[in-house]
């Protein structure tokens, strides 16, 4: 879960923001055999922080500009709560079909690292591969023309099988668990040093990049979990731990901007 | 002239709101009505006329043809001072008197006493001028809205928001086509609905339910779910039948599809006959769970390459929607058909190890610990039966279903079809050439999965889904999950059903307390040294006979006291409590049994009073010690009876032995007639109580003669 995302659903600012990021699956891979299944695939990430009351018209308005019939397709919202809990993060919503693929998940977060939001972020993660090929009316993602010279396959296949047998096959869990325990380390010092801070501020302090290991944890995770080498009662136990990493990210972030924000009022008055 | 103020008025409320869980809407409209009949009648308001109720995706709505536009007025006693302080020595009102009359405008001649358990009070009465429905609805339909209980619902205008189960977009609340004033949360109440998403307008006026239900209509939104059923059913029946289909029947999905839409339309679309080659369960699994589309049967049952769709449009305009379903299912097809051929790069049992990893129960350990118990209890399960006689009983056939039971826990169709466990491990070891015995004792080993449901079609896979749930049920009783309410995460009900199904359906002979103890010992000899106390076995023992008495009353057509009085007299082979129960609800109705019962009763109060046996028992009825000749007749009939009811009881004849003990009655009788049980002379009432407990005991091995519910009881 992107920084944009997962810290700023956080505290009580409006926030807008709309990013590209490639999402990783580990699980997911499929030796680019599935024509649109992917270890890697690409989201058009979108905040409405908060959610607009008209935002499930602005929502289909914007698969109208990009070219689709509305009334020519089946398009509807099917529940579907998203959740994820190493982030102790969830919402509840709908995945979007198109004609029973699903292109989109619409969620209203309720909650991002363990705490209560409000305003209520309304959160599009729309597919954009798989939106790609059914504009392009190709049957495979990997048929998605990329360029005049290029179709998507050409551009990305070869990483789909590499990733895929490494997730499958080689990743070596051992070395896997190894890092996993080193960006754990690297992220609790980090947190714990913050939390131990004693009146002086430090704006600059690295909370971000003690998520940015948060983040790789999650991602070793999910990785020793296609590797099928975690047992359900130790997946639980390493969900608890990255879990506690998140949030405590999630408190710290919200206390740094608290006191930021407390430090530029006093300046403002100062001045 | 002026016209004639209306009493009554129709009512209509809708909910607009973003699209509501399909799963959750017949139960929201359930709760709607309960709640606003409550509050309808609580207020006074309701005429008799019932709420109806409607739900589609995007909305929630109910209506009243009739209800009072007002509330009838009330008359009411208000409690004053008491008479001693409102009137003096000579009766004359007090100033607290007239005080009261004065505050509540009634003169104070008009004022009347009232007795209550203090004293004496003085009242007056009130008229309470009814309120107008119009002010009583904007006061409950929020409520009612905030009192619809949703599993996980959420908020959406922040934390001093409401909370629904989507966002609630718009609200259409009229008396008599007059829009009342309230809102929900930003959603002012009006007399404007919305149509279909795509296809109707955004802003409908409606009047009234009729009016209502017809332009939402006429804007393809179907409000009543029943009209959405109909328009579905016959759709999908008609695109069959045109291809010489039929439909694969499917209650589940044909109530998603009903709850998925406004405005329902089938469509009709085909895959590649190759993926024909994959097991029909996984086809018709992902075609539902994933799509939720109808799969196709040919005329010899067999799975046709079609499929229908239920599309929330009109019509398929231009084709595009039909080719982006197939689209999808390719690829669906093409996952499920990639799990099958990863999950055969190796055998079934290779998967055995791994099982070691997947956790069953903390305490209990994993799955690999639950196979190798399943595989003990299964095998002497049929070691058993095969020493009773039941020749194909297979130990071996039991055994290596047992320890296949589990392995496609960890393959990865299971993983992505959870529901398709046993089902899965059953194909690949049909397809790895597995006896077809063992195959099918996979397949079937969770079975039934509940009272509608089958058991398993072979002896093997119901040893092994008797051992399966049988350690389920001792194992997690011993560590404490029992249980309770509405909490049940290891489905001990479900399993307790099932073996009580099984074993009825096979007549298998089973002891229920020789095999809870079997489980036990298997699971305090496993690794784990997991201990079940006697009292452990016991709960189960009575939980398992508990699910017993809930099966037999809705599938075996016995009544409870039949039940009870078999399962009270013996209830360790559920096959022969279920003979027992036929034969007592065989001759139930015969002259002699009911007054039996009633004497039985009768015996058994009579000892309760006497006390404790210790107190009273002799170890034998001693004949030099009866006075009457109605005793010496009760006991001579008795043993003489005695013999009889032995040998047809060895025999199985459980209704003629009941039929032998039912000729006792006019012995019984006549002792009761004659004979005073509690005699003056000690000995003697010893000796009687001692012949009556014996005849109780006796008597009781078929069934308990005083659980049965006699006529004039039920009276």
């Amino acid at each position: 879960m992107h920084p944009e995302t997962f810290l700023r659903v956080l505290g009580p600012e409006p926030y807008r923001v709309a990013y590209v990021q490639p999402s990783r699956r580990p699980a997911d891979g499929r030796y680019g055999e599935n024509p649109n299944r992917l270890f890697k695939h690409h989201q058009l990430q979108v905040i409405l922080k908060p959610s607009p009351p008209n935002i499930q018209s602005l929502y289909l308005s914007s698969l109208a500009a990009i070219g689709l019939d509305l009334a020519a397709h089946d398009v509807r919202f099917e529940e579907d709560n998203w959740e994820s809990p190493t982030l102790g993060a969830w919402g509840v919503g709908w995945q979007v079909l198109l004609d029973g693929l699903e292109i989109t998940q619409f969620t209203y977060f309720q909650q991002s690292g363990g705490i209560d939001l409000d305003p209520i972020p309304a959160e599009l993660t729309y597919g954009l591969d798989r939106i790609c090929a059914y504009l392009q009316g190709v049957d495979s993602v990997y048929d998605v023309r990329w360029s005049e010279d290029r179709s998507y396959g050409q551009v990305r296949l070869l990483e789909e099988q590499e990733f895929s047998a490494y997730n499958f096959e080689y990743a070596d869990p051992v070395i896997t668990r190894k890092l996993f325990e080193l960006h754990e380390k690297e992220a609790g010092q980090l947190l714990a040093a913050y939390e131990k801070r004693s009146g002086k501020q430090d704006r600059r302090y690295p909370i971000l990049a003690a998520y940015d290991h948060c983040l790789k944890c999650s991602h070793l995770f999910n990785l020793l979990d296609s590797r099928g080498v975690i047992s359900t009662t130790e997946r639980a136990q390493l969900i608890g731990r990255i879990r506690q990493i998140a949030c405590r990210v999630a408190v710290d972030f919200l206390a740094q901007q608290a006191e930021s924000r407390g430090a530029a009022a006093t300046a403002e008055v100062a001045r | 002239m002026k016209a004639k103020l209306k009493d009554t008025a129709n009512f209509l409320f809708e909910i607009g709101c973003e699209e509501i869980p399909a799963g959750m809407l017949p139960g929201a409209m359930r709760e709607l009505k309960v709640i606003l009949e409550k509050y309808l009648s609580a207020h006074n308001l309701a005429q008799g006329s019932p709420v109806e109720v409607y739900g589609a995706p995007r909305r929630l709505a109910a209506s009243c043809a009739c209800i009072r536009v007002r509330q009838p007025d009330e008359i009411k006693d208000i409690q004053g001072p008491s008479k001693s302080v409102a009137f003096d020595s000579s009766g004359r009102p007090t100033p607290a008197a007239e005080g009261f009359a004065k505050k509540w405008n009634v003169p104070v001649d008009e004022l009347v006493t009232v007795a209550t358990p203090k004293g004496e009070y003085l009242s007056a009465k009130q008229v309470i001028l009814g309120k107008s429905a119009k002010e009583i609805l904007e006061e409950i339909l929020p409520r009612t809205v905030a009192e619809i209980p949703w599993t996980r619902s959420m908020y959406w205008a922040g934390a001093e928001g409401l909370r629904f189960i989507r966002p609630i977009r718009w609200v259409v609340a009229l008396l008599d086509g007059k829009a009342l004033r309230f809102s929900l949360g930003d959603a002012v109440a009006g007399n404007f609905s919305s149509g279909h998403r795509f296809l109707g307008k955004a802003k409908i006026p409606v009047v009234d339910a009729k009016d209502y239900l017809q332009k939402l209509r006429a804007n393809f939104a179907l409000a009543r779910p029943e009209d959405r059923r109909q328009k579905i059913e016959g759709e999908l029946r008609r695109l069959a039948s045109a291809k010489g289909l039929r439909i694969h029947e499917d209650e589940h999905l044909m109530g998603q599809v009903t709850y998925l839409n406004e405005y329902p339309t089938a469509i009709l679309g085909g895959f590649d006959s190759s993926y024909l080659e994959l097991p029909e369960e996984i086809l018709i699994t992902v075609m539902r769970d994933h799509q939720k589309y109808f799969a196709l049967e040919r005329k010899d049952g067999s799975l046709a390459p079609n499929f229908l769709a239920v599309i929330n449009l009109d019509k398929d305009k231009s084709g595009l929607i039909r080719a982006g379903h197939e689209r999808v299912l390719r690829a669906r097809f093409a996952d499920a058909r990639f799990f099958w051929e990863t999950d055969q790069k190796c055998r079934l049992a290779d998967y055995l190890p791994k099982l070691g990893a997947v956790t069953y129960q903390e305490k209990l350990g994993s799955y690999g610990e639950k196979v190798e118990r399943i595989r003990e209890s299964a095998r002497w399960l049929c070691e058993q039966w095969f020493a009773r006689g039941i020749a194909h009983a297979s130990v071996g056939a039991a055994d290596r279903a047992a320890e296949l039971s589990k392995c496609d826990l960890v393959t990865e169709m299971v993983r992505e079809f959870t529901e398709l466990q046993g089902i899965v491990g059953g194909l690949y070891a049909k397809s790895q050439g597995e006896p077809e015995e063992v195959a099918w004792a996979v397949y079937d080993h969770y079975k039934p999965s509940g009272l509608e449901d089958s058991i398993p079609r072979n002896i093997a896979g119901q040893a092994v889904a008797l051992a399966d749930k049988f350690d389920s049920l001792v194992g997690c009783f011993a560590v404490g999950l029992v249980p309770s309410g509405s909490s049940d995460p290891f489905a001990l009900r479900r399993a307790a059903i099932g073996i009580v199904k099984i074993l009825i359906e096979t007549k298998l002979p089973v002891s229920l307390a020789m095999v809870i103890s079997r489980s036990a010992r298997t699971l305090a000899h496993g690794p784990r040294k997991i201990a079940v106390s006697p009292a452990v076995e016991k709960q189960v023992l009575d939980f398992l006979l508990d699910r017993a008495r809930f099966v037999l009353r809705e599938t075996g057509g016995l009544a409870y006291d039949e039940i009870n009085a078999a399962l009270s007299a013996g209830a360790d082979d559920l096959v022969d409590a279920v003979r027992r129960m036929e034969a007592i609800r065989a001759i139930r109705k015969t002259k002699n049994f009911e007054a039996l019962a009633v004497s039985f009763k009768r015996i058994r109060k009579i000892l309760e009073k006497a006390g404790p046996e210790s107190g009273w028992k002799l170890s034998s009825v001693r004949s030099d010690l009866f006075v009457e000749e109605a005793e010496r007749e009760l006991h001579a009939r008795a043993a003489a009876a005695m013999k009889e009811v032995e040998q047809q009881k060895r025999a199985l004849k459980y209704r003629e032995a009941l039929q032998e003990i039912a000729k006792l009655r006019p012995a019984v009788d006549r002792f009761f007639d004659e004979v005073m049980v509690n005699a003056e002379v000690e000995q003697v009432r010893k000796n009687r109580l001692t012949l009556l407990s014996g005849l109780l005991s006796e008597f009781s091995t078929i069934a308990d003669f005083s659980e049965i519910v006699t006529a004039e009881q039920a009276k």
